[in-house]
């Protein structure tokens, strides 16, 4: 065979006669060293639109100008069953591959989730706190107030996590028509932070999903997101 | 519907020269059926002693394109 | 499905964005049967098929192995065809990916890498396209949506390159990439019809002139020698690799390699580590340098044909290399990309120490602290020169 009629010898010369990197591509380390990045979790059932509220904020950013992603983990996709997706976003492009461990914002679209320790075998099941930093953020969607859900999440001794609710379930039925708390949290986020405007959410909204749902589906989840953002307490 | 004898008329795709033994009964079906298909003809057969047999490299008994799959993509009995 | 693009990105998961760029490839027949994690590539794409977005053949049939038959039988009567699969899918593809490969049919199919049962896990590693490397397909494999996207074009021009015609397969790791968004820039259709061109099968099933035979009986006088052009062919195909993947970048602006090399070149430690993981593992690198530590990382894209005298060459400054495997060669002597870097540094003088982890299989989650321990112990065999523990798993 002419492969081996070279002989073995002149193919490994290529190991010290071929410059380095011959055939490979050399990424240059980033200008700013630091990851800095926002991370988000989002609990709540199938069928309640998280992973759809992480793909609506995801997209948002992205609009915005940021590196974005955004993630559901799976598992048994019944309806009703608990789920959960996450968010990245970052100025830079994001390197990381890994699952979200210690989110600094979570949002709970069903509260009948706080307390339970989730089974099922996933890197980061758990509780709804599970990993949370010192500065963490939660937003529930309950009609109770935030007090009452800061001692229930048992989240009474740390001073500097903020607790912020609303009733996401009724302002969806009153705006979508129907139980989806997933679009008055987006509202809610806007509020209750910085890295994502309303108007940036609403303007996304209505451009990426015009073309897929009727103008009152549209107008009805921009309400919802309207009122979510007015009337999350905390 | 066409008789044998029309249908000795039309061209041949099957040529002799294959191993296939004498006496074998499939070269003379699949010459029937070769005649029998009116315009252009493409055969697919899967893997069987009339495939081994009539498309031993560099030759082949078949004068029209033939492509042969393993005999998994065939209904099995 | 409408894309909206903001200043020329857009967020697309990775399954999305693989269904878009073979919309935009427009192949003339794709077989589907649909599997998680891949089953959105299909799912969107029968979507432009159903909106005459492509003028595609869709063929839907009832299990992989018929999918990757009627490939084989499309691209045999000359057709560009394409087609999605994971874990079961591609194994139960086995036997016809080597007739693909065999009849020198340049097929692309884009795995979503997924563990393979028993016991069933729908989540990512690699052991489904590992099984299948040595069927004679070329291995493209990605780090992050963007790339999949961009190795789906380049899977086209290097299958169908004059000197290849090999089937080729783009792997990307399943949920991980396959279920993320993450920001895309996308090319212009028009670029990417000037970038793959048209498809000119030398020999098609339909010519009735020349009437050629697909899949002929070789005895023992003749095997060996079509063997021989098979593999000749996959040699070939890493200068084809690398002219598209330069033609990629002058075009399109992005750079890739045959493998990808990140601060590596005064490492004293480095980690070699196929698609998403190597994303994770840069974090972990730059925080060592920042202590001070010599890490690298060098992340192979081309797995078939394996570049080993370019990776050797990349590797040889190193003292100590840790070869990440998602997937287990089950041989109790390491990982399949361990066997292949190990052996490719056999002749290097001085020989680095090469370990090999596990990790990561069915899903488990890799971290960078994950990554942070395996630099650390291959930080301590550059120093002494010893391995303790040559394979071991990780991420336990």
């Amino acid at each position: 065979m002419e492969k081996q009629s070279k002989g073995a010898a002149s193919e490994l010369d290529c190991f010290f006669s071929r410059p380095v990197e011959k055939g490979g591509f050399q990424r240059q380390p980033r200008k700013r060293m630091m990851e800095n990045y926002i991370e988000v979790r989002w609990h709540g059932r199938a069928q309640q639109g998280i992973v759809t509220a992480a793909k609506v904020l995801g997209e948002a950013c992205l609009r915005s100008g940021k590196f974005v992603q955004a993630f559901p983990e799976f598992g048994p996709e019944r309806m009703g069953a608990p789920v959960k997706a996450y968010n990245r976003i970052s100025e830079e492009p994001i390197r990381l591959h890994c699952q979200v461990t210690n989110p600094r914002y979570v949002l709970i679209a069903d509260p009948t989730l706080i307390g339970m320790i989730l089974a099922g075998g996933m890197e980061s099941s758990g509780g709804v706190t599970e990993g949370t930093p010192e500065n963490a953020i939660f937003i529930v969607n309950t009609p109770k107030s935030p007090e009452e859900m800061r001692k229930e999440l048992g989240l009474e001794g740390r001073k500097d996590v903020k607790v912020f609710t609303l009733d996401a379930a009724k302002i969806s039925i009153e705006t979508v028509g129907r139980m989806m708390p997933n679009t008055p949290m987006l509202g809610a986020l806007a509020k209750a932070t910085s890295f994502i405007t309303l108007e940036g959410l609403v303007e996304n909204f209505k451009e990426n999903y015009s073309k897929k749902f009727s103008p009152k589906v549209i107008e009805g989840n921009v309400a919802a997101m309207g009122r979510g953002y007015e009337e999350v307490r905390g | 519907m066409a008789t044998l004898k029309d249908l000795s008329k039309q061209q041949e795709l099957f040529s002799g020269g294959h191993r296939l033994c004498a006496g074998c009964g499939i070269p003379p079906i699949v010459r029937l059926v070769l005649r029998a298909a009116n315009g252009p003809v493409v055969t697919t057969t899967a893997t069987e002693y009339l495939e081994v047999g009539t498309t031993i490299y560099p030759y082949t008994a078949w004068r029209c394109p033939g492509y042969t799959r393993p005999s998994r993509t065939r209904p099995r009995p | 499905m409408a894309i909206t693009a903001t200043k020329g990105q857009t967020g697309l998961t990775g399954n999305s964005a693989v269904a878009y760029a073979m919309k935009q490839i427009n192949p003339d027949v794709c077989a589907a049967y649909p599997i998680t994690p891949s089953t959105q590539i299909v799912e969107d794409f029968s979507g432009y098929v159903a909106d005459g977005e492509v003028t595609t053949e869709l063929i839907t049939v009832e299990s992989e192995h018929s999918a990757m038959s009627a490939c084989i039988g499309a691209a045999a009567a000359g057709a560009r065809v394409m087609t999605a699969t994971s874990s079961q899918g591609l194994a139960l593809m086995w036997e016809m990916l080597y007739i693909a490969s065999g009849m020198r049919l340049p097929i692309v199919l884009a795995n979503v890498n997924r563990a393979l049962s028993s016991p069933i896990n729908i989540h990512c590693d690699h052991s489904d396209s590992m099984g299948a490397r040595d069927s004679g397909w070329v291995q493209l494999y990605s780090e992050t949506v963007q790339e999949a996207y961009d190795n789906v074009f380049m899977a086209v021009r290097i299958a169908e390159h004059k000197d290849v015609l090999l089937p080729a397969m783009v792997c990307l790791d399943g949920f991980i990439t396959s279920h993320a968004i993450e920001n895309i820039s996308l090319i212009e259709d028009q670029e990417v019809r000037q970038f793959i061109g048209s498809y000119n099968a030398k020999a098609s099933l339909l010519d009735t002139d020349k009437a050629p035979t697909f899949g002929a009986m070789t005895l023992p006088d003749t095997y060996i020698e079509f063997k021989r052009q098979q593999s000749e062919a996959m040699t070939r195909a890493k200068g084809a690799a690398i002219e598209v993947m330069k033609d990629f970048g002058k075009r399109f602006g992005r750079e890739y390699g045959l493998f990808e090399t990140y601060r590596l070149e005064d490492a004293e430690a480095a980690i070699v580590v196929l698609n998403s993981a190597a994303g994770t593992t840069k974090v972990a690198v730059d925080a060592l340098r920042k202590e001070g530590k010599k890490v690298g990382l060098l992340r192979p894209r081309l797995f078939r044909p394996f570049p080993w005298q370019e990776i050797a060459g990349a590797l040889k400054g190193c003292k100590a290399i840790t070869v990440l495997d998602r997937a287990d060669s089950m041989n109790a002597f390491g990982g399949p990309v361990f066997s292949e870097v190990r052996s490719a540094l056999y002749d290097l003088d001085p020989r680095p120490r090469v370990m090999n982890r596990i990790y990561g299989l069915g899903g488990r989650d890799y971290k960078v602290k994950d990554a942070v321990e395996v630099f650390n112990e291959a930080l301590k065999a550059a120093e002494t020169g010893r391995v303790e523990t040559l394979v071991k798993y990780i991420t336990l």
